[in-house]
């Protein structure tokens, strides 16, 4: 078999305490042959279960992810002809994770008419992770979003003032997160909410 | 003779004039005032329901000679109610303090006596000086899962009473709010101000036991607050303060891991940065003030505002 | 890894532990029920308890600690704090307090492992000598139900203090070895 390549993971929270990582690698080309392969990943003096992918032959989902601890990860193909090995990924899963998006986002006017207030929840403890944002906006019926400078919205919060709008107009706001320090993806964008400013 | 005597409000009280037979002729005075004689049985002095009015200084004359016979200061009041004890660490991990109070008054003299326990082990407190009703504990152990018990005793002429506290060494943990909060425009930034602030000067550690920060902002003319949590650092910057509001900010702190948030800090108030207007030619000057007092976003004056087909820009 | 990059980690792993323990042990203390669910329940420690390592220390006694005693003594209370809780994990009822258990007792783990990573980093032998618990956890198992939900009492009790203990441990030595010093010696080295 080819040494698989491009190997890359992702982290996704499925409940607040349950991290999910789903590797996916490039097999390389068919070997005609019944080929194997397995994920396997290890702390420095623990080899955890391999994780066997089902039906496909380029992705694996571990189910029971540790942060805070540099994590080995590779894959291994193996078929009658022998064996090969992906390159080794050491890697802190924390850093990567998909923060699932800000929730129960609500609109509220602001204290100009041409300002509205946007708030949210963050789904995510602080202690597991500082989480930094995106907000992008567009009045309804517009297909073109503008963003809120990020280096406005680079730290753990639940609000913001969206500023220079027009006054008496109907706005769309999203929001997206991810870890504070770059690490990690982006969350997907959050549901849209609208709010009007005032006259 | 003379002494205290400590009645309770509403008590009857009989007072005798020392040694001097029922039937005897006596004069009483209750702080030099002559009391009537309806108030007399024989030469007893009898006061149904007494009030907290009725404290003061009695005395009983022999009728004749006026000799002073008897003299008492009555002092009326009540037994003390189970007091109002709470324990605090506002410097941790030095110590904890617990202060106490009555609920109602007792108009009389109040003794307090304070035990702590920690485990097996009697703690000392060491009192503050009155009429401070504190005193201080020194953690001799720290991180322990052991509870803290504290027994309050008060006693008084009219009763006892007491009240125990039991809790964890991290439960009490609460700083002192934050000191010296400062906010700031930044210059040419019309949505920022800058906030720094100091750990409380009661928190002996910061190094070892770092603090995080809790501020809340919001323009005078709304009552929505905006909050951020910081882990570290004395300092922030506002980055979506609405332009030319005034707002009033306050941080509070806690122990990064234990332990509850201080109280708010005192509040500050700084207006985000706004540019100065540009000076123009006398014509334009008179111009520009008449449009100044109305809105910033203004229409053209021949357009009526609430006339939605003509509203200005859309 | 850096001794700054690893200390950081393991003050991370110690903060996200300690904030999972605490809706953990609710929800334990819970499927323990009254009386070990209520805010005030305060039992007596049994000598079973006792054998928990305890977090309390002298205050002065814990300021003058060395790096290593510091590290050594969070090293060998994990070991065997992690060896008791592998046993409750083992008893239990329900299959979601099981699984979170299960993903805390691997997060204890890694912490083990991540505080013997910052004691090699910075060249401190592991300590030597058992470092599980005195005998099998159920060497001397509580005689009865009661008793042995008291055990667990204290041993969650006792986690939860040597977190805290733990947080303000690691926060000192990342003072003491910040990640910066590190990546000047990397980058004096070529990287």
């Amino acid at each position: 078999p080819e040494k698989p390549k491009n190997l890359s993971c992702i982290v996704h929270l499925l409940s607040r305490y349950t991290p999910v990582m789903t590797c996916t690698w490039d097999p390389g080309r068919h070997t005609f042959l019944d080929t194997q392969f397995r994920l396997r990943y290890r702390w420095p003096e623990e080899l955890f279960p391999d994780c066997i992918p089902k039906d496909v032959n380029n992705s694996c989902t571990i189910t029971d992810t540790q942060f805070f601890v540099n994590t080995e990860i590779w894959v291994e193909a193996t078929n009658a002809l022998g064996k090969a090995e992906s390159d080794h990924l050491v890697v802190d899963p924390i850093d990567l994770v998909k923060p699932v998006s800000p929730q129960n986002v609500s609109v509220s006017s602001g204290a100009l008419p041409t300002g509205l207030t946007l708030s949210w929840q963050n789904w995510i403890p602080e202690a597991m992770m500082k989480l930094k944002f995106n907000i992008r906006y567009r009045i309804v019926g517009d297909t073109s979003w503008t963003e809120v400078p990020s280096e406005d919205t680079a730290y753990p919060r639940t609000s913001f003032n969206v500023q220079g709008l027009r006054p008496y107009t109907e706005y769309a706001f999203s929001i997206r997160c991810m870890k504070e320090d770059g690490q990690g993806y982006w969350s997907d964008w959050s549901e849209e909410k609208t709010g009007i400013t005032s006259e | 003779d003379s002494h205290v005597q400590y009645e309770r409000v509403g008590a009857d009280v009989t007072m005798k004039c020392g040694s001097m037979d029922w039937d005897a002729a006596v004069t009483w005075t209750a702080n030099g005032t002559d009391i009537d004689e309806s108030h007399l049985n024989g030469s007893y002095l009898i006061l149904k329901n007494v009030g907290l009015s009725q404290s003061g200084q009695y005395f009983c004359y022999e009728g004749s000679s006026w000799h002073l016979k008897y003299q008492t200061n009555l002092r009326v009041g009540t037994p003390p109610k189970e007091p109002v004890l709470m324990c605090r660490s506002n410097n941790y991990p030095k110590g904890f303090y617990c202060s106490w109070h009555l609920p109602t008054p007792t108009y009389i003299p109040n003794f307090f006596n304070i035990s702590v326990i920690h485990g097996t082990k009697d703690m000392v407190c060491e009192k503050d000086s009155p009429p401070k009703n504190r005193c201080h504990i020194k953690y001799l152990q720290l991180f322990s899962t052991v509870k803290y018990k504290v027994t309050l005793t008060v006693t008084n002429a009219l009763g006892k009473n007491f009240t125990t506290l039991t809790f964890d060494e991290f439960a009490i943990v609460k700083p002192d709010p934050p000191e010296s909060v400062v906010a700031k425009p930044v210059p040419n930034n019309p949505r920022r101000l800058e906030v720094s602030w100091q750990n409380p000067s009661s928190w002996p550690d910061p190094e070892s036991f770092p603090l995080k920060f809790f501020l809340r902002y919001r323009p005078l003319i709304l009552d929505q607050w905006q909050h951020v949590e910081l882990s570290d650092g004395t300092s922030h910057t506002i980055t979506d303060a609405y332009a030319g509001k005034e707002y009033i900010i306050q941080v509070a702190a806690k122990d990064s891991d234990i332990g509850t948030w201080s109280d708010w800090s005192v509040a500050v108030h700084a207006t985000p940065w706004t540019e100065e207007p540009k000076h123009l030619t006398t014509e334009a000057q008179i111009t520009e003030t008449t449009s100044v007092s109305t809105s910033s976003f203004m229409a053209p004056p021949t357009t009526k505002i609430c006339d939605k087909g003509a509203v200005v820009g859309s | 890894l850096g001794a700054g990059q690893s200390i950081q980690q393991t003050y991370d792993l110690t903060r996200y532990l300690e904030h999972q323990l605490r809706t953990l042990a609710g929800t334990y203390l819970n499927y323990l029920g009254p009386p070990f669910n209520e805010p005030d329940f305060n039992p007596p420690r049994m000598a079973r308890a006792e054998r928990v390592p305890s977090a309390t220390v002298d205050l002065d006694l814990w300021r003058g600690l060395t790096d290593n005693a510091r590290l050594a003594a969070n090293y060998r209370a994990y070991s065997r704090l992690l060896c008791y809780l592998r046993v409750l994990d083992g008893q239990v009822g329900t299959a979601e307090l099981r699984h979170r258990l299960s993903h805390f007792c691997a997060s204890l783990q890694g912490l083990v492992l991540s505080i013997g990573g910052v004691m090699s980093s910075l060249g401190y032998p592991l300590p030597a000598g058992p470092v599980g618990p005195p005998g099998p956890p159920g060497a001397s198992a509580a005689p009865n139900d009661f008793l042995k939900k008291m055990d667990d009492f204290w041993l969650l009790k006792e986690l939860q203090t040597w977190l805290w203990r733990s947080a303000k441990d690691f926060n000192r030595l990342k003072k003491k070895v910040p990640p910066a010093v590190v990546t000047l010696r990397l980058e004096a080295r070529g990287f």
